[in-house]
């Protein structure tokens, strides 16, 4: 689905920043892979190139604009080419209410979440625009449909961008370029096993009923691994969404309907 | 190929997004069982996929008669021996008066095929797919019950309904792991559009060209999006691609409307 493809993904983990990466290499992308800690992004390019597809690692903070710059001039250099940037990178905020607000919590979000996703996305235009189009894919979340009142700063920039993807897709689908955005909800990993252990602690009952009664919010009662969805951006990513641009598909086991 | 070994059932094979639909499952490796009222298109499109490799069977089917779709249903799992996939595309288009002095009855016949005939569909399919363990049902909505027109007030309202029906049936049907989503397509390249242009073209004398033109010219991509193009939005639902997603709706509509 992606064969000669070139493909940008920020925010490389070991979760779905990985899991976006192999699936695209899985269809035949070669990858370029930015993060701020630099063994993160080795650990997934190994595992890139035993699927066969080139990698290229770029340490990047997408705070900074000409780190941008130089993780697309990589990529164009590198690779001869930039079809895809996926939008994976992001912050949450210090867990805390609404009441004592401090916009300083508020703003480190935006400056993330918003600014430097912009940034990035900014910088990739030029390169798309030359070579007829390209698709820019947002990892969205849950938090701006089903608000959480300790998450408010980053539900609240989520949003900010979800909306920015929209004007995006207007302004530049004369260009070819479609922007789209995937939202999930629960995503399983090491991240939620442990705030599930800490749940089932703080509640005085099994994990697995803790699991149970999560999954069970949602219509599949299942809770979507970083695979699973990652799927959903391989959509985005392929010439199989070349008629959708500006839309938000919510990836959630059925948890939340759009 | 994404939806290898698996069977699919299309209803409103015609010569739009039915069949476009039909034939992008084929080639993704799906056998095809084909409904519609009309046989001889049918077997046409049948003919086209055996043409290239694919297996497809069809039954005539007239969506608002229980009885036909049961049998549409039964023919699948005669040839196939499974179904696990569930496109609603037969609609039925609006009798284009206003609000104010159309008969009701006109729009009961709308919602007869575009929400009770699918709902009668999907009721058809659930017990197998329960037996197999999943499956996947795609409602093909449309653009106008987001941005309503003029004139098509009974198509929009029942596409409403239709709409909100998915959400109930993903939810009621998710613990037997059988998801259900839908497709919104704006305007789409393909015979009614053509046909559309020609009946402007013949009201007002500019060429139906202009007219197009004036279309495309309110969607970001700046086409009219083909309906070939369209029908892979089936084929993402139709796959595991989106074996996470249900109760959802994805507008495929080249940015006319944003969702």
């Amino acid at each position: 689905m992606l064969a000669g493809r070139v493909a940008i993904v920020s925010g490389i983990g070991p979760g779905m920043g990985r899991d976006i990466s192999l699936t695209l290499a899985g269809a035949g992308a070669d990858l370029v892979l930015a993060a701020r800690t630099a063994s993160k992004l080795h650990e997934v390019a190994s595992e890139v190139e035993a699927l066969g597809r080139r990698a290229v690692c770029v340490p990047t903070d997408i705070t900074d604009v000409e780190q941008c710059r130089g993780l697309v001039q990589t990529a164009v250099g590198e690779l001869g080419r930039v079809d895809v940037l996926v939008n994976n990178a992001f912050t949450e905020e210090s867990w805390s209410d609404f009441k004592g607000f401090d916009v300083a919590r508020w703003r480190a979000p935006v400056e993330v979440n918003v600014f430097g996703t912009l940034q990035l996305s900014q910088a990739v235009i030029p390169a798309m625009k030359a070579q007829g189009g390209g698709s820019i894919v947002m990892v969205n979340t849950m938090s701006t449909r089903i608000v959480n009142p300790v998450l408010g700063g980053y539900a609240a920039s989520k949003r900010a961008l979800m909306t920015a993807s929209q004007v995006m897709a207007q302004e530049l689908g004369k260009h070819r370029i479609r922007v789209n955005s995937v939202a999930p909800g629960h995503i399983w990993g090491d991240a939620l096993r442990g705030y599930f252990e800490h749940l089932a602690e703080q509640r005085g009952v099994a994990f697995q009923d803790v699991y149970d009664d999560i999954a069970g919010q949602t219509a599949l009662r299942h809770i979507p691994t970083s695979e699973e969805i990652s799927r959903t951006v391989l959509f985005f990513a392929s010439d199989l969404s070349r008629v959708i641009t500006g839309q938000t598909l919510d990836v959630n086991a059925g948890r939340y309907f759009h | 190929m994404l939806l290898a070994d698996k069977v699919a059932i299309v209803s409103g094979v015609g010569p739009g997004l039915g069949r476009e639909i039909a034939l992008a499952f084929a080639r993704e490796g799906a056998d095809v069982v084909l409904g519609a009222r009309t046989a001889a298109y049918l077997k046409d499109v049948a003919v086209e996929i055996e043409a290239s490799g694919g297996r497809a069977v069809y039954a005539p089917t007239d969506v608002t008669d229980a009885g036909q779709c049961r049998e549409l249903v039964t023919r699948g799992l005669d040839a196939f021996g499974r179904v696990d996939v569930l496109v609603n595309n037969a609609a039925r288009a609006d009798v284009f008066q206003p609000f104010e002095t159309v008969d009701l009855d006109q729009w009961r016949k709308i919602m007869d095929v575009n929400l009770f005939g699918s709902l009668q569909m999907t009721a058809e399919v659930v017990e197998p797919m329960k037996r197999q363990g999943g499956g996947s049902i795609v409602f093909v909505n449309s653009m106008i019950m987001r941005k309503v027109l003029p004139l098509q007030g009974g198509y929009a309202t029942s596409k409403g309904a239709l709409m909100t029906a998915a959400q109930v049936l993903a939810m009621e049907l998710g613990p037997h792991k059988i998801r259900v989503n839908s497709i919104v397509p704006g305007w789409m390249w393909g015979p009614n559009v053509e046909l559309y242009g020609r009946m402007l073209e013949h009201q007002d004398g500019r060429p139906a060209q202009e007219h197009y033109d004036e279309i495309a010219s309110q969607i970001p991509l700046g086409e009219i999006p083909p309906d070939e193009d369209c029908a892979n939005a089936a084929v993402f639902f139709a796959s595991d691609l989106s074996a996470v997603v249900t109760g959802q709706a994805l507008d495929v509509n080249g940015g006319e409307v944003f969702h």
